[in-house]
């Protein structure tokens, strides 16, 4: 592998120094490439014999274009701080034929069937989710219908294997302007490797109708699941709606959501191949937080604009769960502005609570965020973000966390951070410092940025996507380097 | 040790051709896609092309520097529309933000075209973006003449002066009078 990715890096570097002088690269084929790289240096490691103290995490993307035909290859070298948990592998390759809105496309690919309710692959760097297939699709995207069909395979998360297999296709046609209709429809097998007779099958189809006039946007999809039961712990049958409607004016604007599902997920919520909308202003679900098979729910909100500098929003949500041995409830309530009170000041302020009950024990946490941003300068900003989280969990001392970031910024040349945070929570499980400071310098470059960040960075849970992690407290060095050539 | 030297000779070299070249990536002419639009109907990056600079910013509605971006490009588009500069807002949301997008754009006040990318394909394959808001801007011709992640106010100073440096000179009066300011 070693010597593959120097090849590879010395064949790029030659193309890319030939590209400017080979005048037939504009008109017919191209190179171009990006390198992401993230060092990490920890001031205190983690207590295995062998811990290093560095991480490194590389990935590097290079794409090839002749005419109609392109051909792809993402590398990743992972190095992590802990023994054994290193890879050098080529995650992702690909190749295809693309004219006229038709694309024929072999190798790693993501894919959406509509709102997600029978297949939604996608890539979250925040969540580090990838649930990429392999195989092989073709689409068409036209004025008035749309296509793709695929047959790939899935990642098994816990044997690393591709061993989920997919067939699918989705379509959708506007027969006349205000209306839209689709299906979806896709075949999920996986061996059963506890059973070699049965195997984990499900069929999930879709059907789904929009409605644009005006000011009026509706949406609509339901989703059928048919499947076998492999063991006692899965269900295979199951259902999922999901709706959506929005009312645009010009300075009020309304939407509204609501989705319910019971066992639409497959295969499992942990590893997922489909999932309505979350449905909540934050983005979290029950069945992702609580591992609910499923939830009923609802968002509606209201944006209002008295004029272009002055924004105000409000959500309000709330998800119940279905089929579990006790009540799981998820509530939100959003209130943010932004107003630019002057063409040289800009501010945004935004309260949000949200309410978790699982059973006997739940959590509160409610966030009060505000930034400012001043034109000091014709090209110098100064930046100020401040915000508070407090946690009131159930049956124990609630406690919060305090944030102060303040930036200086020179026009798409560099922006230098200070910034830290305290926390008053005596019990927390992992001993974070009570006090942490960082400075981050980030300096841009035409191709290329180079973020350089030391200190501390309270760990928390992030949510995105409607999958949430728990991650930790970073103190120490940082290094980002993001290139494009 | 070795895999590190591997990879920090290989950065260099990239990093040396990507310098060689003259710091902008111009021979570069930007990925070309097709996908919808809010309401549904297919758009395609080339018909943009022909009349001014494109800005084509990823954004995402989580994203707090990704609505300052595009709440001050919308100045931009405004004074410049005419003069052939075009915007394409590209949401990389997925699905989720399905029911809540056209009204997130409506209260902003953007009047430029917004695209849904729900797979990420555009985003992260053609344009291989790894982090929001990220933004490629073409000349009239489609060639990449800046692109840049992140954004602070402020920032669009430069990106103003790019839009003047390509805007045809027969399509806009402004461009002299703001070459003289």
């Amino acid at each position: 592998m070693k010597k593959y990715i120097a090849v590879l890096a010395g064949g790029v570097f030659c193309l890319l120094s030939l590209a400017d002088s080979c005048p037939a690269q504009e008109d017919y084929w191209s190179v171009s490439a990006a390198n992401w790289m993230q060092y990490w240096y920890f001031e205190d490691s983690f207590n295995f014999a062998e811990a290093r103290r560095d991480s490194l995490d590389n990935r590097f993307i290079v794409d090839f274009d002749l005419g109609d035909f392109y051909a792809g290859v993402w590398l990743r070298i992972l190095q992590l701080n802990r023994p054994d948990e290193s890879s050098e592998e080529t995650t992702q390759r690909y190749f295809g034929w693309r004219q006229n809105g038709f694309n024929i496309h072999a190798g790693n690919f993501y894919q959406v069937f509509d709102r997600g309710l029978t297949l939604n692959t996608f890539i979250d760097d925040n969540v580090y989710y990838d649930n990429n297939l392999d195989g092989i699709k073709a689409s068409g995207l036209y004025d008035r219908f749309d296509f793709d069909f695929l047959s790939a395979r899935g990642l098994e998360s816990t044997t690393g294997e591709r061993d989920y297999i997919f067939r699918g296709a989705r379509g959708a046609v506007r027969p006349v302007d205000p209306f839209k209709i689709g299906f979806s429809y896709v075949r999920f097998k996986r061996n059963d490797f506890m059973n070699v007779n049965r195997s984990l099958n499900s069929n999930i189809t879709g059907f789904n109708s929009r409605f644009v006039m005006g000011p009026i946007d509706l949406y609509g999809e339901y989703a059928v699941r048919r499947g076998k039961k492999p063991n006692p712990f899965t269900e295979g049958n199951g259902d999922g709606t999901y709706l959506s409607a929005s009312l645009v004016f010009e300075k009020i604007s309304l939407f509204s959501e609501y989705k319910n599902i019971i066992n639409l997920i497959y295969p499992n919520p942990q590893n997922r191949f489909n999932a309505p909308p979350p449905a909540s202003h934050s983005g979290r679900t029950l069945t992702d937080l609580a591992g609910a098979p499923g939830e009923r729910g609802y968002q509606v909100g209201i944006l209002i604009s008295p004029t272009f500098d002055l924004n105000f929003e409000f959500a309000y949500s709330e998800a119940f769960s279905r089929s579990t041995p006790v009540d799981y409830y998820l509530g939100e309530k959003f209130a943010g502005v932004r107003w630019s009170a002057t063409s040289d000041l800009i501010m945004n302020y935004s309260w949000d609570r949200i309410d978790y009950a699982f059973g006997f024990s739940g959590e509160d946490e409610i966030e009060n965020y505000f930034d400012a941003y001043y034109y000091w300068r014709y090209n110098v900003t100064l930046s100020l973000a401040a915000f508070t989280r407090r946690f009131i969990p159930e049956g124990s001392e609630d406690y919060h966390e305090n944030y102060l970031t303040l930036g200086f910024g020179l026009a798409n040349k560099f922006q230098l951070n200070l910034g830290g945070s305290t926390s008053n929570w005596d019990t927390n499980p992992e001993g974070d410092p009570k006090k942490l400071a960082f400075i981050e310098l980030t300096v841009r470059f035409p191709n290329h940025e180079l973020v350089i960040f030391n200190g501390g960075e309270r760990g928390g849970l992030i949510c995105s996507s409607g999958i949430c992690q728990s991650r930790p407290t970073f103190q120490g060095t940082r290094i980002v380097l993001f290139s494009r050539f | 040790m070795s895999l590190r030297l591997i990879i920090i000779i290989a950065f260099c070299a990239l990093l040396l051709a990507s310098f060689a070249q003259g710091q902008t990536i111009k021979s570069k002419t930007a990925p070309e896609f097709s996908l919808k639009d809010i309401n549904g109907k297919k758009v395609t990056l080339k018909e943009y092309y022909g009349e001014g600079p494109v800005y084509i910013s990823f954004w995402a509605i989580w994203c707090k520097p990704c609505r300052e971006e595009l709440k001050i490009i919308q100045g931009l588009y405004e004074k410049y529309e005419e003069c052939g500069f075009k915007v394409l807002a590209i949401n990389t949301d997925g699905p989720k933000a399905g029911g809540k997008i056209k009204s997130f754009v409506k209260s902003n006040g953007w009047s430029f075209n917004i695209l849904i990318d729900n797979d990420g394909e555009v985003f992260r394959r053609k344009y291989k973006g790894f982090a929001l808001p990220y933004t490629v801007m073409t000349d009239p011709e489609g060639n990449i003449v800046f692109t840049t992640i992140g954004f602070k106010p402020g920032d669009e100073k430069h990106v103003e002066e790019l839009i003047l440096e390509h805007i045809p000179q027969t399509t806009c009066a402004i461009e002299e009078t703001e070459a003289e300011d």
